[in-house]
This record gives structure tokens, sequence and C-alpha cells, in this order.
């Protein structure tokens, strides 16, 4: 294999390698956005629920 | 997290992508013919090109939507921004590797200070510092703002970079597709870059939707709780 050969692998090889990494970043994104989702479950919902009852207890 | 329209469709849009990337790899290493001057090394230049399009669209994409940002205040411009300035800095790198390698083998060295390369770089640094602003700020808001401005001056850059090779004394070749009086390329030549690029392309946009899908989702997220916190109290 020439130098030239192992050049064009390496560039095609990365190529690969910067898209997973991309992929995997976004994938880190999703799961940090779902686990927010999750956490808070239905903190908002209770406390937007909360508010016709604070309304009609004045 | 359930995946919604807009995530099936960057989902299949980037899946596309990668298919055609498959396709465009074995025609970098077995269809197209081997380039009579410089030999196996130029097959770099269909990776080489098509990082350089996608780096100088997702930073002229930042550029505009920054630019949108700063005039509307709209997040939705600011996540477009964001996420194509990530976006880009992934096909910076690959352009950034390839371009040396390619280098040292052409002109003997890794690296030259002449125009197009000294402006490229230039360019990579301007929007790591877009991060690094963004990052840096008191507050979200100003980040926002100020990497906005980063943005746009960065993009200054891009045309530059492109002319620089016609204006200034540059060791880089000049564009063989982009170019007055059409392309000069061999046809399968140019067909492999054509399909590189539209692989680079088609992943670029499916990762970029997903991106922004889920940047767009999490600050709605932010902005209901900080709503829901402000109506309890």
């Amino acid at each position: 294999m020439t130098r030239s050969d192992l050049f064009v692998y390496i560039v095609l090889a990365a190529a690969w390698i910067l898209l997973a990494l991309w992929m995997y970043r976004i994938g880190k994104k999703a799961d940090r956005v779902q686990a927010l989702m999750e956490a808070s479950g239905g903190a908002e919902e209770s406390a937007r629920a909360a508010l016709p009852e604070r309304g009609k207890t004045g | 997290m359930e995946r919604g329209r807009p995530g099936r469709l960057g989902a299949g849009t980037a899946m596309l992508g990668v298919a055609v990337l498959l396709i465009a790899q074995w025609m970098i290493l077995l269809w197209v013919p081997k380039e009579a001057t410089q030999g196996v090394i130029q097959r770099l230049f269909y990776v080489h090109a098509p990082a350089a399009w996608i780096t100088e669209l997702a930073f002229g994409l930042t550029a505009v939507s920054s630019a949108i940002y700063l005039w509307l205040r709209d997040e939705r411009a600011d996540a477009v921004a964001v996420t194509a300035a990530e976006g880009g800095m992934f096909f910076a790198a690959l352009l950034l590797l390839a371009g040396p390698l390619w280098g040292k083998v052409a002109w003997g060295a890794y690296w030259s200070w002449e125009p197009r390369l000294t402006l490229t770089l230039l360019l990579v640094l301007i929007y790591v510092g877009y991060f690094l602003v963004r990052g840096a700020a008191k507050s979200p808001e100003r980040g926002r703002t100020y990497a906005a401005v980063v943005a746009i001056v960065g993009a200054l850059d891009i045309p530059l970079i492109h002319m620089s090779v016609y204006w200034l004394r540059s060791l880089h070749p000049a564009p063989v597709v982009v170019r007055p009086g059409g392309p000069t390329a061999d046809p399968r030549m140019l067909v492999t870059l054509l399909v590189t690029m539209a692989a680079f392309t088609l992943v670029f946009l499916g990762l970029f939707w997903i991106r922004y899908s889920l940047e767009v989702g999490e600050r709605t997220w932010h902005r209901a709780r900080v709503q829901a916190k402000e109506a309890v109290t």
C-alpha cells in the first residue's frame, strides 16, 4: 500500500467517524431532551392545572 | 422520545444520504478513473470538495439565520444558526484533514500559509469563536446576540475563500467544476463528485433537521417551564 492509498483510506474512514460523532452528539441531545421531559413529568401540567384552582379560591 | 414527523423526515433523509455515501465510496475507490498526473491521491478531491461545499453551506446558513435572529429576535432562527454551525464544524474538520494529507503528496508539505488555506483556517477559527462566545456570555440571550454577530462577520470570509485563487497568488488549484466556461473534469470524475456532494448534502440536511427539531423542542420545554413557574408564583 502506498502513502497515497493510506491517505485516501484515512480520509474516507474519517468521514464515517465524523458522521458517527455528529450522530452520537445528536443522540445524546435526544436523550437529554427526553430525560428533561420525563423528569419534569407532569410538573408543568400540574402547575398549569393548579391555576384555575388558585383563581377559584382567590 | 417518541419521534415526530420532523424527526422521521430528518432520519429518512439522513439514511438516504448514508446509502448514497456508500455508493459514493464505492465510486471513489473502485469506479472513478485514476487521475493521470496526481494518481491515487487525487481521489481525496471527491471528499475534500464536498466537505468544503457543506462547510460553506452550513456557515453561510448560520450567518443568514443569525442575521434573521438579530432582526426579528426569533429563537427559531438562532436554533437554525447553532445547528448549522455545529454540523459545519464536523465537515470543516474533514476538510482540514483531507486538505493537508493531499497537500503532503501534491506539494510536499502538509500546510502552506497560502491565501485559500489560511482563509479557510480563519473561517473555522471564527466559528470556534462562535461557540466560545455563546458559552461565555453572562446570559443566554447575550450569548446568542454576540454569536450572531461573530457568525455574520465570519461569513464575510466565504466569498474571499472562493475568490482567493483568482485574486491572489495561490498554490491551491482553481475550481474545476464551478468556473467560468463550465466544468473541465472527466465525466466519470464529475459524476463521482456530484454523487458525493449529493450524499453529503442529504446527510447534512437530515441530521440538521433532527438536531434542529431537538433544539426547538428543548427550548419550548424550557419556555413552558418558566411560564408555568411564573404562573404558579
